[in-house]
């Protein structure tokens, strides 16, 4: 287990410099004009400033050693700031709560109805339930967040009213509940269909025929048993999931004009604002790496058959 | 043994009568080995062939296909025209000429969907097939020779799997954009950034049919008879390997439209004068002009979702045609 967990630690790191070289290499390799006229905007720059400048920002540097300064101000939490004088570091926390309060209300939507329904289409394999589900969740999982979000919001904040059309800032929960829902719909559908093999699986197996005949009551079998054998992969498929759920946000956020990290990371490419842009996908990033590298480990603890030597 | 009873058991229930079928004494063996090699795919094929959905998912994956080539089939209106779009017609009706009526400035809604087609297949088509070649090489070479080379493939897909699509889609476009692309130069970019990115499942499955075919006998008989490593791949491993493999790149075709609708919505993809559904739905969808007037956001809408649907549905159901485990 300790060996496991080393070893997994030392690939994330490999992973961690390998992603965000891509990143830096993206942002930063050339294209971009003149990045110090940029920041002094239409005001000239002189000689000396220039070089002052340059040598702030690092820019005469080599390409490694440029990208090891982004690497470790990234470690201390300092992005710069951005195009209009604020500290990237204080946008993207400032932003986090909304985005977190979305992205909580659509993974607990994905567990609440995708285990549920899975668990039910799995235990009746076969009948009506189980043949009905399998053809919405593979409708939802066609459509994409870019058609889901536009006309959820026409036909539930508009036509029928039920939920509001648009958030205000800061958002409150009732605001982010038709958004958080329909960015959740995604996820339910893979959920779904994960638990319903993973639990039709399971039923079959030797420790469930032992169990029943042992005189287990049902529930407790499908509960303790089945149930929890089922899960391990679920919990490893919202970890990857973090991700898409990320671009869903984006667009999901834009829609309901929700001020999270989405909307912040739209707007700032809209205005060609780069170091709020590198800053908060880098963030996005590290987050999604972190979430991944946890999830593993949860695998590890969930799971006491596999042995990671 | 297990695949020998299910085909036999097919083979009862389907009860074709001909040659194969006939349990004639003199030949029994050659008969039963084309029965079998009939059956892997035979079988697949006459599950597929009773699947409604399988058929309705082929009839819009081919309405698609002709409405990419051949738009002008569908509609008279020719949005290159200098009058396609009038400000005079803003939100209006529908009418003869444009069946879905008219968008906020003017512009037919069902033609401007029409030739959105095109764009979106053809970079779902060449982002899934630059994909498909990145992974046949990739999952072939890390599960065929294994050791160092799979450690280095294997670090590699983590890190590109580390890059969520939309995020660095987002930042790629934006470059292509900085650096005054035009959108011949945007479709490269979207076929190489969702192709580069979107290769990864792919080639895990490669990889691990792979790594189970490796290990059968007829491999090491075929080895043994002399046949070299590019042989042993090409022939005798690949094939193993390709309905799953079929399976999910059909899928990610699917999943790269939606990507380019996606990107061209949040307003780095395809720009005018080019079609895309993806920046139709951006433009219908301010919430202004949804409340006046819902439909140029529904139409380009139900084409994107149709046709992503369409290749899901064709991925999913030949796997579950090819899968034993869910019969």
């Amino acid at each position: 287990m300790f060996r496991y967990i080393v070893r997994r630690l030392l690939q994330m790191i490999l992973v961690f410099i390998g992603t965000t070289f891509i990143v830096f290499t993206l942002m930063f390799a050339g294209g971009e004009g003149d990045p110090i006229q940029n920041l002094a905007g239409e005001r000239p720059v002189s000689a000396i400033q220039r070089a002052q400048l340059e040598q702030q920002f690092h820019f005469n540097d080599p390409f490694l050693t440029r990208y090891w300064h982004y690497l470790t101000d990234l470690l201390n939490l300092d992005l710069g700031t951005s195009l209009t004088g604020r500290p990237v570091w204080d946008l993207i926390t400032e932003r986090f709560p909304t985005t977190l309060m979305l992205a909580s209300i659509a993974i607990l939507v994905t567990i609440v109805f995708g285990i549920t329904a899975g668990v039910i289409a799995g235990i009746r394999r076969g009948g009506i339930f189980d043949n009905i589900t399998l053809v919405v969740t593979l409708i939802i999982i066609g459509i994409p967040t870019v058609v889901l979000a536009p006309i959820g919001q026409l036909l539930f904040g508009i036509k029928w009213p039920i939920f509001p059309a648009t958030a205000n800032n800061p958002a409150t929960w009732y605001e982010l509940l038709l958004p958080g829902i329909i960015l959740g719909m995604l996820s339910v559908a893979t959920a779904m269909r994960l638990t319903r093999a993973s639990v039709s699986e399971n039923l079959r197996a030797d420790f469930v025929r032992t169990a029943r005949s042992k005189g287990i009551p049902r529930r407790r079998v499908i509960g303790v048993h089945v149930l929890r054998n089922s899960l391990i992969p679920i919990v490893t498929f919202i970890g990857v999931e973090l991700g898409s759920l990320m671009g869903g946000a984006i667009i999901t956020e834009r829609i309901f004009n929700i001020t999270g990290i989405g909307n912040l990371l739209y707007k700032s490419l809209s205005l060609g604002d780069a170091p709020v842009v590198v800053g908060t996908v880098s963030v996005l990033v590290v987050v999604f790496l972190i979430a991944n590298l946890i999830v593993d480990l949860l695998y590890a603890v969930l799971d006491p058959r596999i042995r990671y030597e | 043994m297990s695949e020998f009873e299910n085909v036999a058991a097919t083979e009862l229930h389907t009860a074709t009568p001909g040659p194969a079928g006939e349990p004639g004494a003199p030949g029994q063996p050659k008969t039963l080995e084309t029965s079998k090699a009939r059956s892997a795919t035979a079988d697949a094929w006459h599950d597929l062939s009773r699947r409604p959905l399988f058929w309705i998912a082929v009839l819009i994956g081919l309405v698609a296909l002709v409405m990419a080539c051949f738009p002008s089939l569908f509609t008279s209106s020719d949005p290159t025209a200098r009058d396609f779009c009038a400000l005079s017609r803003q939100n209006a009706g529908a009418s003869g000429q444009a069946i879905f009526g008219y968008d906020f400035q003017g512009c037919d809604v069902y033609t401007q969907a029409v030739y959105g087609a095109r764009n979106s297949l053809v970079i779902g088509f060449f982002a899934a097939l630059f994909a498909g070649v990145l992974a046949v090489i990739a999952g072939l070479t890390s599960g065929f020779f294994g050791g160092w080379i799979d450690a280095v493939v294997s670090r590699v897909t983590d890190i590109v799997l580390g890059l969520p699509l939309i995020l660095a889609g987002l930042v790629i476009m934006k470059r292509v954009d900085n650096a005054g692309g035009d959108n011949t130069a945007r479709i490269i970019a979207f076929v190489l950034i969702l192709g580069g990115l979107g290769w990864t499942t792919a080639a895990r499955v490669v990889r691990s049919s792979v790594i189970s075919a490796k290990q059968q006998d007829y491999v090491q008989a075929a080895r043994m008879l002399g046949a070299g490593n590019s042989r042993i791949m090409w022939r005798h491993i690949l094939p193993n390997a390709l309905a799953p493999f079929l399976v999910v790149i059909t899928i990610a075709l699917g999943s790269f439209i939606a990507a380019e609708a996606s990107l061209s919505f949040l307003g780095v993809g395809l720009k005018p004068p080019a079609q895309s559904w993806g920046q139709q739905i951006s433009q219908a969808s301010a919430i202004g002009r949804v409340r006046t007037n819902p439909i140029p956001l529904i139409v380009p809408s139900t084409f994107l979702a149709l046709t992503v649907l369409a290749f899901i549905i064709l991925g999913d159901k030949i796997r579950e045609a090819f899968d034993p485990k869910l019969r």
